[in-house]
Parts: structure tokens; C-alpha cells; sequence
């Protein structure tokens, strides 16, 4: 058995300890990977939505359908778009006006 | 650290606790780097390789269903990692010599250990992938057989051999190195 021991030091030896350097550089890379997959897939849903949306008046045609009767459609369509833009942007936009109500009250939570 | 304690690290890292997941690289990274040192030969290979291994684990974690310990799942997790890596090394037919790997780790040893290594490292090169890898994770005895089949996917009867016709294929030409230096 010692004599495994040997040759495995031979060939390359454990390290004694665990180093923190290299813990820091799976976390970095981790991290890196996660926020790369995370763009693909903004990147890959903005794609299918602008599809979709794209799609939308072509289908429309090819079905009978004018620009008049889809008027009411399209403005709901449109109101909810813009509804949904809202409440990200007020979530988790640049000046995060829900995110900071939450932090407030999450405050008295955590103390007590 | 026990196994309620592990299950408790690996709980809170599925849900996203980072410290957590680091607590676990630093309690597995010892074997894993272990293993891939031995089987690569190069100390700068094998921490790349472990490193990309602990980050893949990171996002397959919700596959680790506790019937094997976290350490030989990772460890499977850097098999792959290394075989994928030494095909794709083949293919572009390496440039680095084995006296450039040899110089990445070791620098200040005795001429006769220098000699020992080397030997040892064309041994293993000239020894099939599975073989390879099973000798690189018994030898240190950080994995049990059993353990060694269940990373490689190898039944455990074939494991045993791959170590002990491996450990003669290495003992055989540790020999050819002592007798040219007596």
C-alpha cells in the first residue's frame, strides 16, 4: 500500500489544505457561467417574443383579418405590453421603485 | 464536517447559497485535484480542469440525488471534463513535450526523482483513457474501488484490474528507471 502512496506522490500530489485561491476561482467562473447563460437566454426570449409579435400581422392577413377589427385587439394587446414594461422597469429597473419599498419593509421583519 | 452537515451545504446551494457551494469546493477540492493531477500530469491542466468541474456541478446539482457521496459525483463531473480535454488535446496533437510539463511542477527536485516522474507520467500516457483515470484515483487511495467504478462507470471487477495490471505497467517502468541509474 505504501508503496501506492508512492507512486500516486509521483505522479501528482492532493493538496495538504484547502486553498482559497482556487475557491475564488470557481466562484468567479460560476458566477461567469451563470451570467452568460442568463444573457443567452434574455437574448434567445427576445428573440421569440419579437418573432411572435412579428408574426402577428402577417397571420392576421392570411386569416381575413383587416386593421380595422383588429383596432380593439391590438389596443389591449398594446395597454398590456405596456403594463408589463412598467411593472419590470418598477421592479427591477435602474431606480427600482418597488425593490426599495420592499427593502423597507422587509426591515421591520428581519428585526423582529 | 458529517453527512447531515454536507446535505445541509448542499440544500442551501441548490437554492443559490454561494458561500455554501464555496464550503463544498473546499471540502472536495483536495481528492478531485488529486485525481486530475495524477491523470493529466500537469498541476496547471488539472486545476483548470477541476475548476470547470466545481462550476458545471454548480448548475447540475439538482441531478445530485444523494445515492452516491457529493465527492464522486463531482468527480464523475471531472472525468468527463478531462476526457473531452485530452480528445480535443489529441486532436490538435500537443505541442508541449513531457520535460515542458514536467518543468510546470516540479523544479527543485533530485535529478533521480526527476528521472522517476517522468518515466512514470510516459507510463501512464502510454495506458488506455479508463485505465488511466482508475490508477489516478485509487493510487492515493482517496477513492475506494467501488467509488472508482461509479465515476467511470465501470463495473467494479474491471476497476480492480485496470489498477493492479496499471500499478505493474508502472512499477515495471519505475524498475527500467532504477536500473539505468544503478
Amino acid at each position: 500500500m505504501s508503496k501506492d502512496l508512492e507512486l500516486a506522490a509521483l505522479l501528482g500530489e492532493a493538496p495538504q489544505t484547502p486553498d482559497p485561491g482556487f475557491r475564488f476561482d470557481v466562484l468567479s467562473l460560476t458566477s461567469q457561467r451563470a451570467r452568460r447563460r442568463a444573457s443567452r437566454q434574455r437574448a434567445l426570449r427576445l428573440v421569440l417574443v419579437s418573432t411572435l409579435v412579428g408574426l402577428v400581422f402577417p397571420l392576421a392577413q392570411a386569416f381575413g383579418l383587416g386593421f380595422a377589427e383588429m383596432q380593439p385587439l391590438l389596443l389591449v394587446a398594446g395597454v398590456l405590453a405596456f403594463a408589463y414594461v412598467l411593472a419590470l422597469w418598477m421592479l427591477e429597473g435602474p431606480r427600482a421603485v418597488l425593490a426599495h419599498s420592499r427593502a423597507v419593509l422587509r426591515a421591520p421583519l428581519l428585526r423582529a | 464536517m458529517n453527512a447531515g452537515e454536507e446535505a445541509h451545504l448542499i440544500g442551501l446551494a441548490r437554492a443559490g447559497d454561494f458561500a455554501a457551494f464555496g464550503r463544498l469546493v473546499d471540502m472536495h477540492q483536495a481528492a478531485v485535484r488529486a485525481f486530475l493531477r495524477r491523470a493529466t500530469g500537469n498541476y496547471a491542466d488539472a486545476d483548470d480542469l477541476a475548476q470547470e468541474a466545481f462550476a458545471r456541478t454548480w448548475e447540475v446539482l439538482y441531478r445530485f440525488d444523494g445515492t452516491s457521496s457529493l465527492r464522486t459525483f463531482i468527480c464523475g463531473v471531472a472525468f468527463q471534463y478531462w476526457r473531452r480535454a485530452r480528445r480535443s488535446r489529441n486532436r490538435r496533437e500537443a505541442r508541449e513535450t513531457a520535460y515542458a510539463d514536467l518543468s510546470d511542477t516540479q523544479t527543485d527536485e533530485a535529478p533521480e526523482r526527476a528521472a522517476q516522474r517522468l518515466a512514470l507520467r510516459r507510463a501512464m500516457e502510454e495506458l488506455p483513457e479508463d485505465q488511466r483515470a482508475a490508477l489516478a484515483l485509487c493510487l492515493g487511495q482517496e477513492f475506494t474501488h467501488a467509488e472508482a467504478a461509479e465515476i467511470l462507470n465501470l463495473p467494479l471487477g474491471t476497476v480492480k484490474s485496470h489498477v493492479t495490471r496499471g500499478r505493474a505497467r508502472l512499477q515495471a517502468a519505475l524498475g527500467v528507471v532504477g536500473a539505468s541509474h544503478e
